[in-house]
C-alpha cells in the first residue's frame, strides 16, 4: 500500500508540528546532562507552548500591524518551509530544482519580517537584534548556497528530492568534498537556528543576544508562535542536513512500509545529530560578535575547498 | 490571426508618437494653463502606455517581427525601423512604467505648486518616454544614435528639473558629462559594426562571428556605452547623485527603464554574435557580481532614500548583468539551458526591477512629500499616518529583495537554476558560475538587511523629529499608479506561466542558437508551476491566518505597555536604533570599498561638558577617490593645450577648415 504524495506532504506537516517540540526538549535534556544539571522532561517545551498560549499580551505602545502580524506569518512560512524538504520521502508535491534556493528564501522571508517586528517597537535592543541578525545572514546565506552547491555538483543534481535519491543509492564512501562541505554546513547551521557560538537562545544580556532582542517585547501567545517555529527551524535544519549529507534510508515512493523505517531512522538521526550540536555547544563559548565574520568566513572558505576538491580530486 | 483591425507594429508606433509628443501643447503658453495642458499630457501619456502595452504584448504573444524601411533619406542609409519579440519585451516596461509615473505626476509635481518648471518637466518626460521607445525600435546605427541621443538629453532636462538648486545642477552636469562619455563608446560601436558588415543597418542576430578583434572591440565599446547608461559599477558615477535629485516619478523613470534601455542595447549588440569566447560571459558574471554587491552595500551606508534606492538600481543592474553572463557562458559551452534560463532571468529581472524599483521611487516620493525630507535619519512612524503608502512601499520592499511569493524571487531563481546549470558543466566555466552563485547571495542577503534598515527607520517606530513627522496620506493619483505597480509585481511572482511564453520569444529573439534545440523550453527547465503553487500555499495560509486574527484574537485581550528600555523611566523617539547604527556593522564589514567617515568632535571634558554630535556618512567612493583625483591630473597635464580653446569664434571656424582639409586629404591619400 502506498501513499499518495499530497497525503505525504501533509504528514511531514504534522511530524514537524507536532515532532519539533519534543526535539528541542531532547536538546535541552542532553544539554542539562553534559553541564550536570538536572534536566526537565521531554515534554517540557509542550508545556512552555500551552502556557504561552494562556497567557493575555501586552503590546508596546508603537507596535503596529506588522508587530502583530509577524508571529502569525513566522510560523505559517516555518511551516511551508517544512514542506520542502525530504524528511521521509522524495515523492514530494512542493519539492522541485533548486529547492534549496526557495528554502533559503522562505527563512529569508522570516528573517525580514522577525527584523522589522523587531525595530517597530522602536527601541535601541530591537534595532540591535535587527541589524546584528542582518549581518549573520548576509554572511551565512552565501555560505549556505556555497555549501549545498557542492552537494549538488557531488551529486550532479540540482535539487534536494533529486541529491537524496541519489546519494541514498551510492555507495557509502568518504568524499573528500563531501566532508568538507558538511563542516562548513554545521558551521552554518549553528548560526542560522542561532545556537552557540553565534547566539545563544538562553541569554537575554544586551551585549550579546541576536535574535532573542528583536523578540524581546513578544508576550503570550505570540511569543509561543515564535518558540515553536524556532523550534520547527531547528529541526528542518537537521533535517536538511540529514538529506545532504545522510540520506539512507528516506523513502523513494510512499510505500508505508518504506516510510516507516524512514520514520524510525529519521528519529534516530536527529537524536545523534542532536547529541553532536551539545557537544559543540558545550564544548565552545560564545563567540564575540566582531569574531563572527571570521567564523562565517572560514565557513565559506570551507565550502569553497570542497568544491576545489571535487574539481581536484573526483 | 486574419482578421486583423491594426498590426500590433502600429499600435507601437501610434504610441510612441503619441507619448513623445504628449507634452508639446503645453509648449504653446497661449494655448493651455499649465494645469489644463498637464491634464492633457497625463491622459494622452495614459492613452499612449495603454496603446503601446497592447502592442508589445500582442507583439509577443504572436512572436511577430517586422521590419519597415522608412520613405526618407538620412545623409547615410536609409533609415529602418521594425518591432520584434527582444524589443516589446523591452517595451512593457517602458510604456508601463512612464504611463504610472505621469499619473503620479499630476498629483506629486502639480502645475499649481510647481508653476516655474511643470511645462519643461511634462514636455521633456514625455519625449523621454517616446525616444526610448524609439531606441527599442531602431534598426540602423543612425536612427539609434538619434533616438539615443534625444533620450540621454531629455532625461538631462528632467534630472535639472530644478535648476534653480545648485545640487540639482551639479547633478545634471555630472549625467550630462558621463552620458556623453558614453555615447562615445557607442560612436566607436557603430563604425566598427558598419566595417564589419558594410551597412549601418543592424545584422541578423546571430550572423557575425564573434572570435574576430573587430568583434571584441564591439563586444568591449558596446560594454563601455550601454554599460554607462546601465549604471554598471565602476561606469556608474552619473546614478546615485542624478536619480536623488530628480522628481521622484523621473527617477521612477529613470531608474526602472532608462537604465533597462542601456540593457537593451547590450543584448542586442550581443545578439549579433555566435560562438561567443568564455572571455565575454566572464567578464559580464563579473561586472555584475561586483555591480551587484559593491551597489548593495553602498545603498546600506546611504542616509538619503532617494540615493539609497539609486544605489539598489546598481546592484540590480548588476544581478541582469549576472544572468546575462550566464547566458553567454553557456553559449560558449553550447548549454541551451544555461542561455535559455540567463537570458530568460536576466529578461524578467528587467521587467521586475522596473516595476518594483518604479513602486519604490514612488512611495518615497509619497514619503518625502508627507515628511518634506529625505533623510531616512529624521523620518519615523510613517506608516502610522500613510498606511496605503507603507503597505504599497513594503510589496515594493519584499519583491526588491528577491523574497517569495512576489516577482524578485522568480528571476532570481531562473538565474540560480542556470548557475545550477553550470556547475554541472566543466571547467572554468563550471567554476565561473559556482563562484557567482554566492555573489548573488550576498546581493540578496545585503538587499534584505537594506530594506529592513529602509523600511523600519522609515515607516515603523515612531517619529524621530517633530518637524518631519508625516502628516498626510498621498492622493489617489499617487495611490493609484503605486497599486498598479505593486499588483503587478504581485502577478508575476504568482503566476510566472503566463509570462513563461513570452520570455521564451523574447529570448529565443536574442540568440537563435536555442532555436535549434527543440527540447528547451522554459516550463521543462524551470519549475514554475511549482513556483505558483508554493506561493499560492503560502499566500492561503497567510490569508487564513489574517482572517483567523482578525475574527478570533483581535477581541481577545492584550494589554499595552511602554517599550522596554533597559528600565529607563523616560525614553525618547531619539533613542531608537538610527540608520547609521543599523548599518554601522555592515559598512564596517565592507569599509574597505566604502571608505565611510566619521565626523567626531570629541567629548569636551569638565564639569559640564558642552553638546557634541558624531556624524558618519559613506561617500561616492568611487567617484571621489578615483576620477575625481585621475582627471584632475589629467587636467593639470593638459592645460596648456586649453589655450586652443580661446573663445575666439574665427579661430574655431578655422579649427573646422583644417579639420575638412585633413579629412579631403586622408580620404585621397
Amino acid at each position: 500500500m502506498s501513499l499518495h504524495p499530497f497525503a505525504i506532504e501533509l504528514l511531514q506537516f504534522v511530524l514537524l508540528l507536532g515532532l519539533a517540540p519534543a526535539f528541542a526538549g531532547w536538546v535541552k535534556i542532553l544539554k542539562c546532562r553534559a553541564q550536570g544539571r538536572t534536566a526537565p522532561g521531554i515534554l517540557q517545551p509542550y508545556r512552555d507552548i500551552r502556557r504561552l498560549f494562556g497567557k493575555d499580551i501586552v503590546l508596546a505602545e508603537n507596535a503596529s500591524w506588522i508587530f502583530r502580524f509577524t508571529p502569525y506569518l513566522v510560523f505559517g512560512v516555518t511551516a511551508v518551509a517544512a514542506g520542502i524538504i525530504p524528511l521521509l520521502s522524495v515523492d514530494l508535491p512542493l519539492s522541485a530544482t533548486a529547492d534549496v534556493i526557495a528554502l533559503v528564501m522562505l527563512f529569508g522571508i522570516v528573517r525580514f519580517f522577525t527584523a522589522l517586528a523587531g525595530m517597530d517597537i522602536g527601541t535601541a535592543f530591537g534595532g540591535m537584534g535587527s541589524s546584528r541578525e542582518m549581518m549573520i545572514a548576509s554572511l551565512a546565506e552565501p555560505a549556505m548556497l556555497m555549501a549545498v552547491f557542492t552537494v549538488s555538483l557531488a551529486s550532479n543534481s540540482s535539487s534536494l528530492t533529486q541529491m537524496v535519491a541519489v546519494m541514498g543509492q551510492a555507495e557509502f564512501a568518504i568524499r573528500p568534498s563531501l566532508a568538507f562541505a558538511l563542516a562548513a554546513f554545521i558551521m552554518i547551521a549553528l548560526a542560522e537556528t542561532g545556537r552557540i557560538p553565534v547566539d545563544n537562545p538562553a541569554t537575554h544580556l544586551e551585549l550579546t543576544m541576536v535574535h532573542e532582542a528583536m523578540i524581546l517585547e513578544y508576550s503570550g501567545r505570540h511569543l509561543a508562535l515564535f518558540e515553536w517555529a524556532g523550534m520547527m527551524k531547528l529541526t528542518i535544519f537537521f533535517a536538511l542536513g540529514i538529506a545532504a549529507f545522510s540520506p539512507w534510508g528516506i523513502a523513494a515512493d510512499g510505500d508505508i512500509g518504506a516510510l516507516l523505517l524512514a520514520f524510525g531512522l529519521l528519529v534516530f538521526k536527529l537524536a545523534v545529530g542532536a547529541l553532536i550540536m551539545v557537544l559543540i555547544e558545550t564544548g565552545l563559548a560564545k563567540m564575540r560578535l566582531f569574531r563572527l565574520p571570521e567564523y562565517l568566513g572560514s565557513a565559506f572558505l570551507l565550502a569553497t575547498l570542497g568544491m576545489i576538491a571535487f574539481f581536484i580530486l573526483e | 490571426m486574419a482578421l486583423e483591425l491594426v498590426s500590433p507594429s502600429t499600435l507601437i508606433f501610434t504610441a510612441t508618437l503619441l507619448a513623445a509628443l504628449s507634452g508639446a501643447p503645453l509648449l504653446v503658453p497661449r494655448l493651455l494653463n499649465a494645469s489644463r495642458g498637464q491634464l492633457l499630457a497625463t491622459v494622452l501619456m495614459l492613452l499612449a502606455s495603454a496603446i503601446g502595452l497592447t502592442g508589445a504584448i500582442l507583439t509577443l504573444l504572436l512572436g511577430r517581427t517586422e521590419l519597415f524601411t522608412l520613405p526618407w533619406t538620412l545623409p547615410f542609409d536609409r533609415p529602418e525601423i521594425g518591432i520584434d519579440p527582444l524589443s516589446a519585451w523591452f517595451l512593457l516596461p517602458i510604456f508601463l512604467i512612464p504611463g504610472c509615473a505621469a499619473l503620479y505626476a499630476r498629483s506629486y509635481w502639480h502645475a499649481d505648486n510647481s508653476p516655474r518648471n511643470v511645462r519643461k518637466m511634462t514636455f521633456f518626460f514625455g519625449l523621454m518616454s517616446g525616444s526610448m521607445s524609439a531606441v527599442t525600435l531602431a534598426r540602423d546605427g543612425i536612427t539609434f544614435l538619434f533616438a539615443w541621443e534625444i533620450m540621454a538629453l531629455a532625461a538631462y532636462f528632467l534630472v535639472a528639473t530644478e535648476d534653480e538648486k545648485p545640487e540639482v545642477n551639479a547633478a545634471g552636469t555630472l549625467y550630462m558629462i558621463t552620458t556623453h562619455i558614453g555615447t562615445l563608446g557607442l560612436f566607436a560601436l557603430f563604425p566598427f559594426l558598419t566595417m564589419t558588415t558594410g551597412s549601418w543597418l543592424f545584422p541578423a542576430a546571430g550572423s557575425l562571428d564573434a572570435s574576430s578583434p573587430a568583434a571584441a572591440a564591439m563586444f568591449l565599446t558596446a560594454l563601455f556605452g550601454f554599460g554607462m547608461k546601465a549604471g554598471i559599477m565602476p561606469l556608474h558615477i552619473w546614478l546615485p547623485s542624478a536619480h536623488a535629485n530628480a522628481p521622484s516619478h523621473v527617477s521612477a523613470a529613470m531608474s526602472g527603464v532608462i537604465l533597462k534601455v542601456g540593457v537593451y542595447g547590450i543584448i542586442r549588440t550581443l545578439s549579433f554574435f555566435y560562438g561567443v569566447p568564455l572571455w565575454w560571459g566572464a567578464l559580464v558574471l563579473l561586472l555584475g557580481a561586483v555591480s551587484g554587491i559593491v551597489g548593495v552595500a553602498f545603498a546600506i551606508g546611504q542616509h538619503d532614500l532617494k540615493r539609497l534606492l539609486a544605489y539598489h538600481s546598481i546592484e540590480n543592474i548588476g544581478i541582469i548583468f549576472m544572468g546575462l553572463g550566464v547566458a553567454l557562458i553557456g553559449q560558449t559551452t553550447a548549454s541551451a539551458a544555461m542561455v535559455l534560463l540567463g537570458t530568460a532571468g536576466a529578461l524578467l529581472h528587467v521587467l521586475n526591477h522596473a516595476t518594483f524599483k518604479a513602486l519604490l521611487f514612488l512611495g518615497a516620493g509619497s514619503v518625502i512629500h508627507a515628511t518634506g525630507t529625505r533623510e531616512i535619519d529624521l523620518m519615523g512612524g510613517v506608516a502610522r499616518k500613510l498606511p496605503y503608502t507603507a503597505l504599497l512601499f513594503g510589496v515594493g520592499a519584499v519583491a526588491i529583495c528577491g523574497l517569495p511569493p512576489l516577482n524578485g524571487f522568480v528571476s532570481e531563481l531562473l538565474i540560480y537554476l542556470g548557475f545550477f546549470r553550470g556547475v554541472q558543466g566543466s571547467g572554468i566555466a563550471a567554476a565561473a558560475t559556482a563562484l557567482a552563485a554566492p555573489a548573488l547571495a550576498v546581493v540578496g542577503g545585503l538587499a534584505v538587511a537594506c530594506f529592513v534598515k529602509v523600511y523600519g527607520i522609515v515607516f515603523l517606530g515612531a517619529p524621530r523629529t517633530e518637524e518631519h513627522a508625516a502628516h498626510h496620506e498621498a492622493g489617489w493619483q499617487m495611490l493609484l499608479p503605486m497599486t498598479i505597480l505593486a499588483v503587478v509585481c504581485a502577478a508575476v511572482g504568482l503566476a510566472p506561466v503566463l509570462l513563461s511564453g513570452m520570455l521564451q520569444r523574447a529570448s529565443l529573439n536574442a540568440f537563435p542558437s536555442l532555436g535549434a534545440d527543440a527540447d528547451t523550453s522554459l516550463a521543462t527547465l524551470a519549475p514554475l508551476p511549482i513556483v505558483s503553487m508554493t506561493a499560492l500555499v503560502l499566500l492561503v495560509l497567510l490569508a487564513a491566518l489574517a482572517f483567523w486574527y482578525r475574527r478570533r484574537l483581535t477581541a481577545a485581550p492584550q494589554g499595552e505597555a511602554d517599550t522596554w528600555g533597559c528600565g529607563y523611566q523616560r525614553p525618547t523617539p531619539r533613542m531608537q536604533y538610527s540608520a547609521s547604527s543599523f548599518a554601522e556593522l555592515l559598512t564596517g564589514l565592507y569599509a574597505f570599498v566604502l571608505k565611510p567617515r566619521t565626523h567626531r568632535p570629541g567629548i569636551a571634558s569638565g564639569i559640564f561638558p558642552a553638546g557634541t554630535r558624531f556624524h558618519s556618512h559613506v561617500p561616492e567612493a568611487v567617484l571621489e577617490l578615483v576620477y575625481t583625483p585621475a582627471l584632475e591630473r589629467l587636467y593639470r597635464r593638459f592645460l596648456p593645450i586649453r589655450r586652443m580653446q580661446n573663445g575666439i569664434l574665427q579661430q574655431y571656424v578655422l579649427y573646422i577648415l583644417i579639420t575638412l582639409v585633413v579629412l579631403f586629404l586622408s580620404d585621397y591619400l
